[in-house]
């Protein structure tokens, strides 16, 4: 047998081996591009001398009028190669990346100690870039001349400083006589003194651990700091939002993000604060305590509250990323005698339940500032003037970028841009020298609004219009009109606005939404008769309890899917209380073989009367329990059913869950949970809504805490309103196939930059991450590292677009 | 013996089986894939009554699985199986090393990385067994290895004397190759079902029934996932007093194109992770869980157990491996697309429903394959094995940071933690070695090394 099993593993191996070499000669020859860097993950500037390497002050590489750089200087970017430990060089001005030693097969960069976290350059006198390094603990001082090929073999060397414990961040002082150092593990940052290339004195400032209570900004009418055509229209006022709780995740401080304003700031991992260290006396001052822990820091320039010139006040912001889960905070950081003065700033777009991040629809990964030829001791110097638009730049439009912008690379492969003040706002939308306001028919609608994300297309509508509102009733689509019966007119909630079947009155329609921008979702409703709630879509068993009820055991999170038994449903508040009497299970399995021929099993599964195909099997739920004590390995609910639970919708009398356990036995049964008498409403993106939390006896019920807005059950003759839609639809449908759906479509995007579709050569798009992003002041234009493929990438602020060169 | 085209790859048609025959039917796939493959034989050639070339004893061929074997009395052992990926030989192998004599080996070694060229030196035990081992798992009793392999499309399972290190499978010769019947399993049909393996096995896991309710066993149970998104289910069933495993359920359903399973001992459910398919793109984790059945275990099933979406990133269509934090409340999901560690929020409901809760990206090298959680004073690290990139990289699981890059591989893939001698092990697949990587240098901030190879390196041009 051990032969012939051998003989037969040889003859697999014969075939396999004959297969792959008729494949391989078929083949073409795969071309792989070479890439010079391996996960670069920051990138400094710095302008050298191309003949000497020696660093020059960044000014003498301004570029002259025509974008000419000046002769025999060029920019170079420094980029930290992560994998390798080694420092990229690239000549901005000759778009190459520098091989220190042709010598070398492949690209030589400088190396420098294992685990590279941060690079940083004196803009003003620089002679060494300074690199941390977390896998030997030290700061090393880089001649500069080590960059370029001419001059490797001129450039000096210099100890490193050691440090007491690996470095996670470092920057450099405003005087760029200093740096400094986050050291997590020891609690503290450091202030390293700088000499030229040398090292001076090393300060160590311990962090306190004390966390005071957050707090979050008034909500507050940013109607100055925005622009909007029409000017009729009105954006969602700003929520009051509740201060986060969040508990430190450590007794210490644990440093691991720097940036200046006008004092040092810390971001912490551990502890949910912003440190402040006064860059005078390196004394500690009171934290913004903002209630998330922390993975990135950006500080704007001052900005006028708004822009009317003759009154306004100068603000600040201090924008953040959360680090339990990515999202972006603004933070107050202007005027230190302010209530708010960090605070952590009403946004209020998006998610309703996010109502204090700015509404990216992935996580962030990094920040930077822009602020395209602003200045903030002239901030209205570049402001446009409707009456005469400038002549050096490109029209004012979305894509465009003059002022102060935030700009956020997000997991999701994109770069996208947060409003902070447009100087192209009040130019937005008007056709120059005309006294009409909004008067531009190339850009008839414009919404700037500070803290939200740029709108990245000239809409052609405002804000957002149902534009595809249908009944499918047994397959067969039916497109309502404006004044359709299908659905009632209703009076939209405070919170939402007409977008389809408007009545004059300006409140009534046929269906309610946002037509703020920045509160919409492009997604599809659905409402769906007696249709299942999303995440239940399982596979479970039956097994009869002690008591004589009956338990169907899944893996599904019913809870958190909304589920609601009879018995909660008749305890629950309004508005649930008028919604809903309790959910059903709904078995879509087959028969085994076995019960296969059993007439009345074949009833309970819809086959009677004549009726030849089968029907979801109909239970009414009784109560539905979320992890509780008995349930074991895998599974983590029980939808529990009355021991007299009747099979719904059958024509064969006295059909119980009895007869559903009996014809299914212990057999594991594909499941879903669908709501009764009443339509289950679902958006595509938006998912179900629902007020249902998971009590401490597991069992799910009604949390009255949660806003009322969050409802997924519609019931006939009563208007349905959640966060996001509402309509009424007035009577049982005639058929149980049956749905509305309103498609959300006209949400204008917001700007973004695809990382991956940046090429210089056609070629397709790459998956990217973007993990730095540098704005440089003196080329004007914003620098994005991809860690992933695309490497360094370079864009043009009027318009924003990639040059043609990106490097890898 | 007759072959058939099934999935992609060969299966006998005559099972061996000692409560049923697994006869798969004539049909005309079938009929049309004998012709096929005639044909294909011809071009090639060969004599296919020749046996093959057996392995070299002591050899690794392309190894693919490692696992550290729990301590017994005081004694633990590395376990290696290659899967003859070239078919040069006529078999796979599974082999015990001495672990406490490579440390010391290691310790010994005065500048590091060394190389012992003989591994045999450390050889405890080895069974030879079919080609395409894609999966090892080992019993929570420590006196059993289950292996997935694709030749076979069935379980393997190897005794092992966890004291001494011997493997043993009921074969013949030395090694020993293993018997059929080790190499193949039982059928339960007593619970009205005859259950059916199909599709190329390519993971494997092994858990204590008691873990599902079984009272206090000893047994196992054992999932095995198929590519083409099936499950099977095993369970340890008492033949003369000795546990063996018994095929009692299968189940479809799962996400297609699965590349690796993980296994969540909190909640006992196996996670299912699926390669990029440019016919079928899918951003879906899946799951699967067994449900056992106390009073006939032979009833017991395996189900699918839910799914859920990565959305956020770009782009999520290709996962490879999951390690799982020590409270359960976060996952550390390894991704080609985009190469990094995706961590999951488990504890909290995600903001959009059916869609898993991103908290953050941390960015690995080229070709991530697989990945495995270390403890270092408290903090989680993942080391990531990255098979294009040909480094293993150390991430804080806690911070998202890189601790360490090691590079010194050509093809690093599976990987074990031996905590005992703060030592990763990794299996070279393309020089056919097993490394060494000292991870306590993590303790003081420094990074990981390669400190030791064992093994002759016997790298493969087509591979490069």
């Amino acid at each position: 047998m051990t032969a012939s099993r051998a003989a037969s593993s040889l003859q697999r191996a014969t075939i396999a081996l004959a297969l792959v070499a008729v494949a391989a000669c078929a083949q073409q020859p795969i071309g792989v591009s070479v890439r010079t860097f391996n996960r670069p993950i920051q990138l400094a500037l710095v302008c050298l001398e191309t003949a000497t390497g020696l660093g020059r002050s960044m000014e003498d590489c301004r570029l002259d009028s025509s974008g000419v750089s000046p002769p025999g200087l060029a920019m170079h970017a420094l980029v930290l190669q992560e994998a390798r430990g080694e420092v990229a060089a690239v000549d901005l001005v000759a778009r190459v990346v520098i091989d220190t030693d042709p010598a070398i097969p492949g690209y030589s960069f400088v190396p420098v100690a294992p685990l590279p976290v941060s690079i940083a350059v004196p803009t003003v006198t620089p002679s060494c870039a300074f690199v941390a390094s977390a896998g030997a603990s030290e700061i090393a001082a880089i001649d500069l001349r080590s960059f370029r090929r001419e001059s490797a073999s001129s450039a000096e060397t210099y100890p490193a400083l050691e440090l007491p414990s690996a470095p996670t961040a470092m920057v450099l002082d405003p005087s760029e006589h200093a740096l400094w150092v986050a050291l997590t593990e020891r609690s503290s940052v450091a202030r390293v003194e700088l000499d030229g290339c040398a090292f001076g004195a090393v300060e160590e400032i311990p962090l306190s651990p004390d966390v005071p209570p957050s707090t979050v900004g008034a909500a507050s009418d940013d109607r100055s700091a925005s622009r909007f055509c029409p000017t009729t229209y009105e954006p969602e006022p700003s929520p009051t939002t509740s201060p986060r709780d969040v508990a430190p995740l450590d007794a210490v401080a644990r440093p691991a993000v720097l940036a200046v304003g006008r004092e040092l700031l810390v971001g912490d991992r551990a502890l949910p604060i912003v440190h402040r260290i006064d860059l005078e006396t390196h004394a500690e001052l009171a934290p913004f305590s903002v209630g998330a822990t922390l993975r990135a820091l950006a500080v704007t320039p001052e900005v006028p509250s708004g822009y009317d010139a003759g009154a306004y006040t100068m603000e600040r912001f201090v924008y953040a990323i959360d680090d339990a889960d990515g999202t972006v905070l603004a933070i107050d950081y202007g005027d230190p005698s302010s209530p708010s003065f960090g605070a952590v700033l009403p946004i209020g777009a998006g998610s309703s339940s996010r109502p204090d991040r700015i509404p990216f629809l992935a996580g962030a990964r990094t920040l930077e500032i822009v602020r395209a030829r602003y200045d903030a001791s002239e901030p209205f110097a570049q402001l446009c003037d409707p009456a005469s638009f400038p002549r050096d730049v490109r029209a004012p439009q979305f894509s465009v970028l003059r002022g102060v912008f935030l700009v956020a690379g997000l997991n999701d492969g994109t770069v996208r841009f947060v409003d902070v003040f447009d100087s192209d706002a009040l130019c937005r939308g008007r056709i120059e020298g005309s006294s009409a306001d909004c008067s531009n028919v190339s850009e008839p609608f414009v919404y700037i609004r500070r803290h939200h994300p740029r709108l990245g297309v000239t809409p052609s509508t405002v804000g957002v219009v149902a534009n595809d509102v249908s009944f499918v009733v047994n397959g067969a689509t039916i497109r309502l009109s404006d004044s359709s019966s299908e659905l009632a007119e209703v009076s939209c909630p405070p919170t939402l606005r007409p977008i389809f079947g408007a009545s004059g009155d300006g409140r009534s329609a046929r269906v309610c939404g946002h037509t703020d921008p920045f509160e919409a979702l492009p997604e599809i409703w659905v409402a769906n008769w007696q249709g299942p709630l999303r995440g239940t879509q399982a596979t479970g068993i039956f097994s009869t309890l002690a008591d004589g009820r009956v338990a169907l055991d899944s893996s599904i999170d019913a809870c958190a899917a909304g589920v609601l038994g009879s018995e909660q449903a008749g305890l629950a508040p309004a508005p649930e209380r008028d919604l809903t009497a309790g959910d059903v299970i709904a078995v879509t399995s087959t028969l085994t073989e076995e019960m296969a021929g059993d007439e009345r099993c074949q009833a309970v599964i819809g086959i009677e009367g004549g009726t030849q195909s089968a029907r979801p099997v109909l239970i009414p739920i009784a109560r539905a329990v979320t992890r509780p004590d008995e349930l074991r390995a895998p599974f983590t609910s029980r939808l529990l059913v009355a021991s007299d639970a009747p099979v719904l919708d059958r024509a064969t009398p006295g059909l119980g869950i009895a007869d559903v356990v009996r014809c299914f036995g212990a057999a594991a049964v594909r499941f879903e949970v669908r709501v009764r008498d009443a339509y289950a409403v679902t958006g595509t993106r938006s998912g179900a809504l629902h007020r249902v939390a998971r009590g401490s006896d597991g069992t799910c019920a009604i949390d009255p805490s949660r806003p009322t807005s969050r409802q997924s059950r519609a019931r006939p003759g009563l208007l349905f309103a959640n966060d996001a839609i509402a309509f009424e639809i007035p009577t049982r449908p005639a058929s149980d196939s049956s749905e509305l759906r309103v498609t959300i479509g006209t949400v204008p995007p917001t700007l973004n930059l695809d990382v991956g579709a940046a090429s210089s050569v056609g070629g397709a798009r790459s998956l990217a991450m973007p993990t730095d992003l540098l704005f440089n002041d003196v080329y004007q234009r914003l620098y994005i590292v991809d860690v992933e493929r695309r490497g360094l990438m370079e864009t043009t602020m009027e318009p924003l677009q990639y040059t043609q060169t990106r490097f890898e | 013996m007759l072959l058939a085209v099934t999935e992609g790859s060969f299966r006998a048609l005559m099972r061996p089986s000692f409560v049923t025959s697994r006869a798969v039917a004539h049909d005309r796939a079938s009929t049309l894939a004998r012709g096929l493959l005639g044909a294909t034989l011809l071009v090639a050639g060969c004599a296919v009554d020749n046996v093959g070339a057996a392995p070299t004893p002591g050899e690794l061929n392309f190894p693919v699985a490692v696992a550290v074997t729990p301590e017994a009395s005081g004694r633990q052992f590395l376990l290696v199986a290659s899967s003859n990926f070239d078919l040069r030989y006529n078999a796979g192998s599974l082999q015990s090393y001495d672990l406490a004599r490579m440390r010391d080996a290691i310790a010994g070694c005065g500048d590091p990385p060394c190389s012992f060229d003989d591994a045999r030196a450390f050889l405890v035990s080895e069974v030879w067994l079919g080609s395409y081992t894609t999966g090892m798992a080992l019993s929570p009793r420590g006196d059993r290895v289950y292996l997935a392999v694709r030749s076979e499309v069935d379980l393997s399972w190897i005794d092992l004397d966890p004291m001494t290190g011997a493997l043993g499978c009921e074969g013949t010769g030395q090694p020993e190759t293993c018997a059929p019947r080790r190499r193949t399993t039982e059928v339960a049909t007593s619970c009205g079902r005859t259950p059916e393996i199909s599709g190329d096995p390519v993971g494997v896991v092994a858990s204590r029934v008691s873990n599902l309710g079984g009272g206090p066993s000893e047994l196992d149970y054992v999932v095995m996932v198929h590519r083409n998104g099936h499950a099977s289910l095993f369970l340890d069933h008492l033949v003369e007093g000795r546990p063996e495993p018994l095929l009692v359920d299968v189940t479809d359903g799962l996400p297609y194109d699965i590349t690796n399973i993980s296994f969540e001992p909190a909640s006992e459910l196996v996670w299912t992770h699926s390669s990029y398919n440019g016919a079928r793109l899918s951003r879906d984790v899946g799951f699967v869980g067994v449900a056992y059945d106390e009073a006939t275990p032979e009833c017991s099933q395996v189900v699918p157990a839910g799914r859920v979406q990565l959305r956020g990133v770009d782009d999520g269509f290709d996962t490879r491996d999951a390690a799982f934090s020590a409270d359960g409340s976060r996952a550390y999901v390894l991704s080609r697309r985009p190469e990094a560690i995706l961590t999951l929020d488990l504890a909290n409901q995600p903001l959009f429903p059916g869609e898993a809760s991103i908290d953050r990206l941390s960015h690995v090298g080229y070709a991530p394959s697989r990945i495995a959680r270390l403890d270092v004073l408290g903090r989680e690290i993942l080391a990531a094995t990255c098979f294009d990139d040909r480094k293993v990289w150390f991430v804080d699981g806690g911070t998202g940071r890189t601790s360490g890059v090691v590079p010194g591989f050509q093809g690093p893939f599976e990987l074990a933690v031996d905590r005992a001698g703060e030592l990763v092990w990794v299996v070279d697949f393309r020089d056919s070695v097993i490394r060494a990587i000292d991870y306590a240098p993590l303790e003081t901030g420094a990074e990981p090394r390669l400190v030791a190879t064992f093994g002759r390196v016997r790298p493969v041009q087509v591979l490069r």
